[in-house]
C-alpha cells in the first residue's frame, strides 16, 4: 500500500469479506464445530494477506469503483487508480505535501505506534514473568493429562493464569491464589497448539487496520473463538462433573481483567466473551467424523469466490454522470491485448467515452473526462461520423512487437463516402487507423499510431478475404515474362456475435457493441497469388492459359514436390478453375481471353490460422503452368513486410 | 413415537422434494423463462418432510430456518426468472450465503435420513450406510461443481474455458445421478417404514451415533 486510496481499497474488501464471514459463522454458530468457527477466520486473514484488486478482480461488490469514484468526487481526478502491491504500507521517503499524502502519513504512523506500543508491552510483560517465582502445580497436571509443560511463574498481581510467548513460552499464574487444574489445562492446551502465535497473527491485523473498528471487531471475535476452540480441546479431555465445574469456574471469570498482550492467551477474555463461550461449552458435543469433510466443504466454498474474487462486468449505459462513467471505466481493466483492441474499437463505432477511457493510458483520463462530445471533436467533417457498427470491426496484420506491446491496423466499414462518391456499388468505403496495444501495470491500453484515414476496396460487402488497399507481407518469384507475386495478411476479431430471437420465430446473430475486456482474438490469414506480365505486348497473344499451384514453407522447411495440376475430379473437362486447402496450399488455372488483362489471379483463400497467430511462412513453393504445360518450379521469398506487415 | 403414516408422507415428500431441487425444465418467451419444476418447490415438500420427520430426529428442527431461507431465496429466483432477470446479479454476495446454507443442509438432513434407516432398517440392512455414502458424493460433487464455477474469473483462455464447462458439465451429470440414488435410498426407507409391524426405534440414539460413526 503506497497511498491512502490503495489502504482505503485493502481495508474495504478485508471488511466486505469479515462481513460474509460473519454472516456465515451467525448461519451456521450451533452447527459446526468450534474448530470451524475459528477456521472460518483463516478465510479473512488470507484476504488481508491478498493485495486487493489483483488481476482487475474484486471480492463481493466493486470496491475499486467505490474508491475510485470516492477519489473523483474529492479531488477531481481521474488519472489514476489505486493499486495494493503489497498489504502493508509502503510510505514514500519523502515530506508529505498534499492532503492525501498527510492522511497515509497519519495512517503509517498509526500503524508504527500500535506496533512499538505491542512490542513494549510485551518486553514489560516478559521482565514481569522473570521475576515471578517457579510453579511446580503445571508439571503435574501435564503429567496426568499427558502434555508437554513450559516454565511456569507466579506473578504478583496477575488476575488469571495465561501463557506467555511463541519460541520460548512461558505460563504465568496468580500468585497467592490456587489456580484450578482445569485452567491450567486449558492453558497447556493453547501450548500444545501454539495458539499464542495466532495472537501475534490478531495483533498485527490489528496494527495494519487500526482505524477500522469492523476488523478491530473480528479481531476480538478470533481471539474469542480461540479460546472457545480451546475450551472445546479441555471438556473433549473431561468427563461428567468435571465439564460443569469448567463451566462454573470460566463464569467466575466473568469480572476479572485479562491482560491483551501479543503473543499470550488467557482463558479469561471478558464478560461478553465468556457469555458466549459458556453458550458454546452448553452446545458441546462430540461432533461425528462425516462433520469434519462438511466443515471443509463450507469452508472451501466460503474461501473461494472470495479469494478468487468476480471480474468487473463492462459498464452499461445507465452511467451518464461523469465521475461515475470514469471511475467505472478505470476500474474494468482490459486483461488481454485483444479485449483492449476490441474495447477500442468499440468505443469509436457507439463514441463512448467510458469505453474508450477502458483502454486508455492513465496519462489520458483527465483529457477524456473533460471532453464534452467525445470523439465529435473531430467535427462534422470527421469520417468517423459515418461508421456502420452493425459489421463490426477487423483487426488486420495483427503483429507481436514483444510480449508487452502488439500493433495492427484497426478497419471499420463506413456507411458513406467521405466527401467523395463511391466508384461503383462493389465498392465500399473503409476508415482504417494503426493501433498499438501495450501492458500499462495490470491493464492493457491501446495508443492510436495515427489519424484515421479512409481508403475504398473492392469487393467489401461482407469483409471478404484479401485486401489490396491494405498492406500485406509479400512473397515473390520472376518467372521469364510474368511476376508471381503472393499477398498474405491477416484478420482478428473477438468474437462479440449474440443469439436473438426465439426458437418460435427464429433465430439470428447481431454484433454487440458491448466490449469484451478480457476477450481473446480468433485470426484467419487470407492469401492470394496474381501473375504480372512484365513481357512485351506483341508477346502477350502467345498466352492462351496460365495455372500454379502452390503451398507455403515453414520455417526451414525443404521445397515440397508438389501434385500436377489437373481439373477438379468432378468436372475433368474445366477450362478454368481454382481451389485450396486448410493447410494453405492453393490451385487455380485461367483461361486468358483476348487482350486479357495483368494481373492474371491464380488462387487463394484463407482458414484459421494455427495456435500461433504471429507466424508466417518463411516462403511458398509454387509450380507455375503456362499454356497447360509446367514452366516452373519456383519459390517465392518474402520482399516485403516482415515484422510490421507493413 | 410417531405415526407411520406421518413418517411415509414425511419420506415421500423429501424424495420428491430432492427430485424437484435437481431436475428441471424451462420454458422460454419474450426474454422471459418459466421454470416448470421450480427448486423452491422441492424445499418448501423437504420443509414439510421435516414437520412429519422431527418428532422422530430432533435434529432436523435445526434445519427448519436453514430451508425456509432457500425456498424464500428460490422462490425470489424463479419469480425473476419470469421477467428474466437473474437473481445472482442483484444480489451477487446473497448467492455465497444460499451455496453454503444449501450445502450444510443437505448433508444435515441426510445424515438424519441415515440415522433414521439405522432405527428402521432390518437388523442386516445397509441403506443406512448406502445414504451416508450417497450423501458424502453428494456433497464432493456439489463443491467441486461450486470451487469450478468460482475459479471462473480465473480463466484467460477460451480452451480453458471449454474444459471448465466440460467439468461442470460433467459434474452436473453425476450430481444428477447422485440425488436420482438419493431419492431411490428415501424410497426404500418409506417402504423399511411400511414393513415394520411395531413401530418406533429399535436403536437407542447412542446406538444411532456409534453406528453412523
Amino acid at each position: 500500500m503506497t497511498d491512502i486510496w490503495a489502504f482505503l481499497l485493502q481495508t474495504l474488501t478485508a471488511s466486505g469479506a469479515a462481513v460474509m464471514v460473519l454472516v456465515v459463522k451467525a448461519m451456521l454458530r450451533d452447527k459446526l464445530s468450534p474448530r470451524w468457527q475459528f477456521a472460518a477466520w483463516g478465510v479473512l486473514a488470507v484476504i488481508l494477506l491478498l493485495p486487493a484488486g489483483r488481476g482487475g478482480r474484486y471480492a463481493l461488490l466493486n470496491w475499486p469503483f467505490y474508491v475510485e469514484l470516492f477519489r473523483s468526487g474529492l479531488t477531481g481526478e481521474y488519472g489514476a487508480l489505486a493499486r495494493v502491491t503489497a498489504p502493508v504500507p509502503l510510505p514514500a521517503a519523502a515530506v508529505p505535501r498534499t492532503a492525501e499524502e498527510w492522511l497515509f502519513a497519519i495512517y503509517c504512523v498509526g500503524v508504527l505506534f500500535l506496533l512499538v506500543r505491542y512490542i513494549v508491552s510485551y518486553i514489560r510483560l516478559r521482565l514481569l514473568l522473570k521475576r515471578g517465582r517457579e510453579n511446580g502445580q503445571v508439571r503435574g497436571v501435564a503429567e496426568e493429562y499427558g502434555l508437554k509443560a513450559c516454565p511456569a511463574v507466579e506473578v504478583e498481581g496477575l488476575p488469571s493464569a495465561f501463557v506467555c510467548g511463541v519460541l520460548r513460552p512461558v505460563l504465568a499464574l496468580p500468585a497467592r491464589r490456587a489456580t484450578d487444574e482445569k485452567v491450567i489445562l486449558h492453558e497447556l492446551l493453547h501450548l500444545k497448539y501454539r495458539d499464542a502465535a495466532w495472537g501475534l497473527v490478531i495483533c498485527f491485523f490489528r496494527c495494519l487496520h487500526w482505524c477500522n473498528p469492523l476488523l478491530w471487531y473480528c479481531a476480538d471475535r478470533a481471539g474469542n473463538d480461540l479460546e472457545s476452540l480451546c475450551d472445546q480441546r479441555v471438556l473433549e479431555r473431561l468427563e461428567g462433573e468435571d465439564r460443569r465445574d469448567y463451566g462454573r469456574i470460566l463464569l467466575e471469570m466473568a469480572d476479572e481483567r485479562y491482560a491483551r498482550a501479543p503473543g499470550t492467551s488467557s482463558m479469561a477474555n471478558g464478560g461478553k466473551n465468556i457469555r458466549r463461550r459458556i453458550e458454546a461449552i452448553a452446545r458441546f458435543k462430540k461432533y461425528p467424523a462425516g462433520m469434519g469433510l462438511v466443515s471443509v466443504c463450507v469452508l472451501l466454498v466460503l474461501a473461494v469466490p472470495l479469494i478468487v474474487g468476480a471480474r468487473a462486468e463492462t459498464p452499461s449505459l445507465g452511467a451518464v454522470n461523469v465521475p461515475v462513467q470514469m471511475a467505472r471505466a478505470r476500474t474494468t481493466p482490459c486483461t488481454t491485448y485483444a479485449g483492449a483492441i476490441d474495447t477500442y474499437a468499440k468505443a469509436v463505432m457507439t463514441w463512448r467515452r467510458d469505453y474508450r477511457a477502458m483502454c486508455a493510458p492513465m496519462s489520458e483520463q483527465n483529457r477524456l473526462a473533460a471532453e464534452q462530445q467525445f470523439w465529435r471533436a473531430g467535427g462534422p467533417e470527421s469520417i468517423l461520423n459515418n461508421v456502420e457498427n452493425s459489421s463490426g470491426y477487423q483487426f488486420r496484420n495483427l503483429t507481436r512487437i514483444d510480449e508487452n506491446t502488439y500493433e495492427g491496423l484497426l478497419v471499420l466499414k463506413l456507411n458513406n463516402p467521405p466527401g467523395r462518391p463511391r466508384t461503383g456499388s462493389d465498392y465500399i468505403w473503409l476508415a482504417v487507423q494503426r493501433l498499438r496495444a501495450e501492458k500499462e501495470g495490470a491493464r492493457w491500453v491501446v495508443i492510436p499510431q495515427e489519424d484515421f484515414w479512409a481508403t475504398e476496396a473492392y469487393g467489401w460487402k461482407d469483409w471478404p478475404s484479401s485486401c489490396d488497399e491494405l498492406p500485406a507481407l509479400e512473397y515473390e518469384a520472376r518467372s521469364e515474362d510474368f511476376l508471381l507475386r503472393l499477398r498474405r495478411q491477416t484478420s482478428s476479431t473477438v468474437d462479440s456475435y449474440e443469439q436473438e430471437g426465439n426458437h418460435l420465430f427464429g433465430i439470428w446473430q447481431v454484433f454487440s457493441t458491448e466490449p469484451r475486456p478480457n476477450g481473446s482474438f480468433n485470426t484467419y490469414y487470407y492469401q492470394h497469388l496474381e501473375a504480372e506480365y512484365t513481357g512485351s505486348p506483341e508477346d502477350k497473344r502467345n498466352y492462351t492459359s496460365l495455372g500454379a499451384s502452390s503451398r507455403p514453407i515453414w520455417g526451414e522447411d525443404r521445397r515440397p514436390e508438389l501434385e500436377p495440376l489437373s481439373p477438379p475430379e468432378d468436372h475433368p473437362d474445366a477450362t478454368d478453375w481454382t481451389g485450396g486447402s486448410n493447410q494453405g496450399d492453393a490451385w487455380s488455372s485461367a483461361t486468358l481471353r483476348v487482350n486479357w488483362e495483368s494481373p492474371v489471379f491464380l488462387g487463394g483463400g484463407g482458414s484459421s490460422v494455427g495456435e500461433d497467430p504471429f507466424a508466417h511462412p518463411s516462403a511458398y513453393a509454387v509450380d507455375f503452368y503456362v499454356n497447360g504445360e509446367k514452366s516452373a518450379e519456383l519459390t517465392l521469398h518474402p520482399v516485403k513486410g516482415g515484422a510490421g506487415l507493413d | 413415537m410417531t405415526e407411520p403414516n406421518q413418517l411415509y408422507t414425511g419420506l415421500s415428500r423429501a424424495a420428491w422434494g430432492y427430485f424437484l431441487m435437481h431436475v428441471d425444465f424451462y420454458l422460454d418467451f419474450n426474454g422471459g423463462k418459466i421454470s416448470l419444476l421450480p427448486t423452491f418447490m422441492g424445499f418448501l415438500l423437504l420443509q414439510s418432510a421435516i414437520s412429519r420427520l422431527s418428532s422422530e430426529r430432533r435434529d432436523l428442527i435445526l434445519l427448519r430456518p436453514l430451508c425456509g431461507l432457500l425456498a424464500v431465496w428460490y422462490f425470489g429466483e424463479w419469480l425473476l426468472l419470469w421477467t428474466g432477470r437473474e437473481i445472482n446479479g442483484i444480489v451477487p454476495f446473497a448467492v455465497l450465503i444460499v451455496t453454503v446454507a444449501g450445502l450444510y443442509f443437505h448433508f444435515q438432513f441426510l445424515t438424519d435420513m441415515a440415522a433414521l434407516a439405522a432405527n428402521y432398517q432390518p437388523a442386516e440392512g445397509n441403506l443406512d450406510r448406502r445414504i451416508l455414502r450417497h450423501r458424502t458424493g453428494l456433497l464432493v460433487l456439489s463443491t467441486a461443481a461450486d470451487l469450478l464455477s468460482g475459479i471462473r474469473p480465473l480463466i484467460r483462455t477460451e480452451s480453458q474455458m471449454e474444459l471448465l464447462t466440460g467439468g461442470v458439465f460433467l459434474l452436473v451429470v453425476l450430481l444428477l445421478i447422485m440425488a436420482v440414488l438419493v431419492m431411490a435410498d428415501l424410497f426404500r426407507l418409506r417402504s423399511c417404514i411400511g414393513e415394520r409391524e411395531d413401530m418406533g426405534p429399535h436403536l437407542s440414539e447412542t446406538e444411532v451415533k456409534n453406528k453412523l460413526q
